[in-house]
């Protein structure tokens, strides 16, 4: 009888330390990797599209945009300096509850030979939000070699029990990302010097190539669609050719390969995060619309808006609100810039005739940039003349227009009426959506006056969420 | 393979499982491969040299049991134990010593201006090499003194030298103890279960949350005395002491536990030593297993103190002496042990003017206030000498030394500073509250609370929430995992 009740204690107390356990383990394990695919599993059911790659894809590609603009679903399973061999087995353990009908694949670093990212946070990010299982087990044995990293994958509490003394309020509610797996760089900077040349694929031998092979015949398998990518950055010839033995891969699996590099899609003055590789937030908004059109044509992926996913819905409304905040967070004109080439919003922007914007291509570039394919008659007008600029843009009824110097007048938008006059002798001007207060100031609240301002409006109910005013700096000055 | 390797904690389940589900006879076989595969795990090819060890014991054993009591016998006999410990000593040197004995040999050389720059082996020292050829050595001298009976069975001799557990860095068993218990492995019950996990887990506790935690900071201040001087080095010194403690007695703890759990008691290696009054009693108390084993194979065997006072001090010193040099092959160990040997001879020396001075200031011997003081003054000897244990060389710990008693840093008690030797303001405070637990088990221990056995009187709730919150205390608080490597017991390196 004493065994007894002595077996009845320990396994009483194995069951307490397995709920211990969980409860600790979750609460110390670093969030990050939840920020990025935290819901992944909760929607990957209903994901038609999966996305793969390096940060290219997750700076570039945006599902909720998708979304939005298509009803396509879709998730962002990329990572920063995702390798392919990563690539495949986020594939593998995605597909253990999803059962896309596309897989897009970027082939970017498929040259190299690294089975693992070097710097271990960036596994983390990746490895750590998908559960143990199976399929995860094997793709942990197959990227390493050793027990102790094994275990500590396989086992993250190892990596994570002394975070005790850094907890917080985060650690205990935990939000997961808005973004599907996208995360937005928001930043503009002028690419290096490169030249897009009709390159001779050379043939590649390395651990990538057999990986993305791997991809595509897990898929073909599976009866699932491949998409091969190579998405822009200003490329040198070495990268080009990689790009070019992309589409011998693709045409001997006989699959689709999109080469950015030598399509128009995007305006690398404007649309470069950094010099070298990524593009910008509005970069990859251009490149999101152009996959969201192309998928839908070509692979009849069905528009899922009205198929009662209410989740989807919600979860736009909140990846709306995280753009908002993001957008509100931004101090510079320049990446204020950058956020606001977004089909989302609207916008009425007025710039003051001795603005110092007019005396720096860049920004007038980056305005241009809010509605590509308008040509904004009166800016090139005003930028000979410095006067005053106001621009009104509603991309819900996809309409624009543009008053400058003392000119004036009304216009009929999706969220109200525009009401614009310009500046007249000792007068300033008045810019009044549905006859409120006009939101041009003369001063700011600190006194400094404004150059640039911008009304930003929510396509999805019509509200003002965000007025910002650039002083001279042509920083923020609310 | 270390305890506190995640290969040790999926071994040592297996292991037990497997040695409770399988039939008594066949236990010591299982122990035994578990002991050689445990060792392997280091290096497969070193296993020789425990085998060779082994077998050398072994043989020299039954030897000395077929040797008959006459004078020829004793010859006989004495010659078979002179060849044991010649064969074991000479891989012991040969492994250990040899590079610096010729380290030694081209300094000194050197010094006389004569080149011989002979060259270094640069041998891997065998883990726990120390403590095998002891313990094998250990068994040939009870057996040459009739103490044991030569044991037959090769395997359960095996078993002896290589048991698992205590195998790299002890504690130094007697074959009196342990071959007796290995004859016929008991079946464990779950008190020895509970009793062995339990020490288990006081042993993590020393070793994870306290030694690797205290750690940080030594290697931290020790590894550039240049930028942490004075009261940096102060505080390193007092906490080297600790760490070492913990470090050293969490394996030993941990041993135990792991043998206890497989039905085996091994001996106590710590008894509360910092709470010793004298630098004597704390070498009655620390390393027991092996200053037991250094009295009995060498201080008595040297004449012991039978042989009147200036002997006794000469011996004292040897066993000292050898004691440093056996901790590892620098002169700072030897430094260290002589430095312990002559404290306790300037112990011996003055104790009658002691005992005059205090008769004549009336200063009570066994009261709290003496017995305090007689404490901290132990500890802060020890804990001096324990500087020349930590440094790389005499003239660092010389140096170390100079720069604790050249303090000119005294804000860093106050500013803050100390948060910034490798351990933030709640790993150090943590560290704190640590030592103050380990203080008042061992003060527990020193008074002879038996604090195992006041929780198997409690109620099973309470005894599964103990530990459970142990374990979760070691998990959280405790130095292992990714981002640590995990630290070696710094007695393995012996």
């Amino acid at each position: 009888m004493k065994r007894v009740k002595a077996i009845l204690w320990i396994i009483l107390m194995a069951i307490l330390m397995a709920a211990a356990y969980k409860t600790v383990s979750f609460r110390l394990q670093g969030k990050m990797t939840y920020q990025k695919n935290g819901d992944l599993l909760r929607v990957a059911d209903d994901c038609d599209v999966l996305f793969l790659g390096t940060s290219h894809v997750t700076a570039e590609v945006f599902p909720m945009e998708l979304w939005k603009e298509y009803g396509i679903t879709s998730y962002n399973i990329s990572g920063y300096g995702h390798p392919m061999a990563l690539s495949y087995w986020m594939l593998m353990n995605t597909l253990d509850y999803a059962d896309p009908k596309v897989v897009v694949v970027d082939c970017y670093v498929m040259e190299s030979d690294a089975i693992v990212i070097r710097d271990e946070k960036f596994m983390h990010f990746s490895l750590d939000s998908i559960p143990l299982s199976k399929t995860k087990v094997m793709a942990v044995c197959d990227l390493f070699d050793d027990f102790d990293s094994r275990a500590e994958y396989l086992w993250s509490f190892s990596l994570y029990h002394d975070r005790w003394d850094e907890l917080k309020r985060d650690d205990f509610e935990v939000e997961y990302g808005k973004t599907r797996g996208a995360v937005f760089e928001v930043g503009l900077e002028k690419p290096d010097d490169f030249e897009i040349r009709d390159v001779e694929a050379e043939p590649i031998d390395s651990v990538g190539v057999t990986y993305l092979r791997k991809i595509v015949e897990a898929c073909q398998s599976r009866d699932i669609e491949v998409v091969l990518t190579f998405l822009p950055f200003p490329a040198q010839e070495d990268q080009q050719k990689v790009a070019a033995y992309a589409g011998e891969i693709a045409r001997e699996y006989d699959v689709d390969y999109l080469n950015f590099l030598q399509m128009d899609v995007v305006d690398y003055q404007t649309d470069c995060f950094d010099s070298y590789s990524h593009l910008n937030v509005a970069g990859g908004q251009k490149i999101t619309s152009f996959l969201g059109r192309y998928l839908q044509e070509n692979y009849g992926l069905a528009d899922h808006r009205q198929d009662g996913l209410d989740e989807w819905d919600a979860d736009y409304a909140a990846y709306q609100r995280y753009k908002i905040d993001k957008i509100q967070s931004q101090e510079s004109l320049q990446n204020y810039l950058v956020m606001m080439a977004d089909k989302s919003f609207s916008i009425c922007l007025y710039v003051d005739g001795e603005s110092k914007i007019w005396e720096y291509e860049q920004y007038v570039n980056q305005i241009r940039n809010l509605v590509p394919e308008y040509t904004f008659p009166a800016l090139d007008k005003v930028m000979r003349q410095g006067t005053d600029y106001c621009l009104i843009i509603d991309n819900v009824w996809e309409t624009v227009e543009e008053y400058y110097g003392q000119e004036g007048g009304e216009t009929e938008t999706s969220f109200g009426k525009v009401s614009y006059m310009g500046k007249e002798d000792g007068s300033k001007a008045l810019c009044l959506v549905d006859s409120e207060e006009s939101f041009l100031k003369e001063y700011c609240d600190d006194g400094r006056i404004p150059t640039v301002q911008i009304v930003l409006i929510n396509n999805l109910d019509g509200t003002v969420v965000d007025v910002q005013r650039f002083d001279e700096s042509l920083t923020v000055n609310k | 393979m270390l305890f506190n390797s995640l290969h040790f904690l999926i071994f040592f389940p297996i292991v037990l499982g497997i040695y409770y589900l399988m039939p008594q006879k066949i236990r010591t076989y299982w122990l035994l491969a578990a002991s050689y595969y445990f060792y392997m795990c280091w290096n497969v090819k070193y296993v020789l040299l425990l085998l060779f060890s082994t077998v050398v014991t072994y043989m020299s054993g039954l030897a000395l049991a077929k040797c008959s009591q006459d004078a020829k016998g004793i010859r006989y006999k004495k010659l078979c134990v002179a060849v044991s410990f010649i064969l074991n000593l000479s891989i012991l040197f040969l492994f250990k010593y040899l590079d610096f004995g010729i380290a030694s040999l081209n300094q000194i050389l050197g010094h006389l201006h004569i080149e011989l720059n002979a060259p270094a082996f640069d041998l891997l020292l065998p883990v726990g090499i120390s403590f095998y050829t002891f313990q094998a050595l250990g068994y040939t001298m009870d057996v040459y003194r009739g103490e044991i009976y030569a044991e037959k069975n090769f395997f359960r001799y095996a078993l002896f030298v290589s048991f698992f557990p205590q195998l790299v860095a002890g504690p130094i068993e007697r074959s009196k103890n342990l071959l007796r218990q290995l004859d016929k492995p008991a079946s464990p019950s779950f008190d020895s279960l509970r009793d062995g996990f339990l020490l288990m887990l006081w042993g993590y506790f020393l070793k994870v949350v306290l030694a690797d935690r205290i750690a940080v900071f030594v290697d931290t201040a020790y590894g550039d005395i240049e930028t942490y001087t004075g009261v940096y080095l102060i505080v390193a010194t007092v906490l080297f002491a600790v760490q070492i403690y913990c470090d050293f007695s969490g394996y030993s703890v941990i041993a135990m536990g792991a043998a206890k759990m497989l039905g085996i008691s091994l001996m106590e290696n710590f008894n509360a030593p910092y709470l010793s009054t004298s630098v004597s009693e704390f070498w009655r108390r620390w390393h027991i297993s092996l200053s037991t084993w250094f009295r009995d194979y060498l201080y008595i065997p040297l004449g012991g103190n039978r042989r009147g006072k200036v002997r006794k001090y000469v011996n004292l010193l040897i066993t000292f002496g050898v004691s440093g040099l056996w901790h590892g092959a620098n002169w700072t160990y030897v430094v260290w042990g002589l430095l312990n040997g002559t404290y306790q001879m300037i112990g011996e020396v003055l104790r009658p003017f002691r005992k005059k001075v205090a008769g004549f200031l009336e200063i009570k011997e066994d009261s709290l206030s003496h017995k305090g003081l007689r404490m901290v003054t132990t500890f802060l000897l020890v804990d001096l000498s324990w500087v020349f244990f930590r440094a790389n060389t005499v003239f660092e710990g010389l140096r170390i030394v100079k720069r604790m008693l050249t303090a000119k840093n005294h804000w860093v008690w106050f500013d803050g500073s100390l948060y910034e030797c490798g351990l933030n303001e709640s790993n150090f405070r943590f560290m704190i509250w640590g030592i103050l637990l380990l203080l008042v088990v061992d003060i527990c221990k020193y008074k002879g609370i038996r604090l195992r056995e006041i929780m198997a009187r409690q109620d099973y709730w309470a005894q599964c929430l103990c530990v459970i919150t142990a374990v979760f205390g070691i998990l959280l608080f405790g130095m292992w995992g990714a981002g640590y490597d995990a630290a070696n017991f710094i007695y393995f390196q012996f």
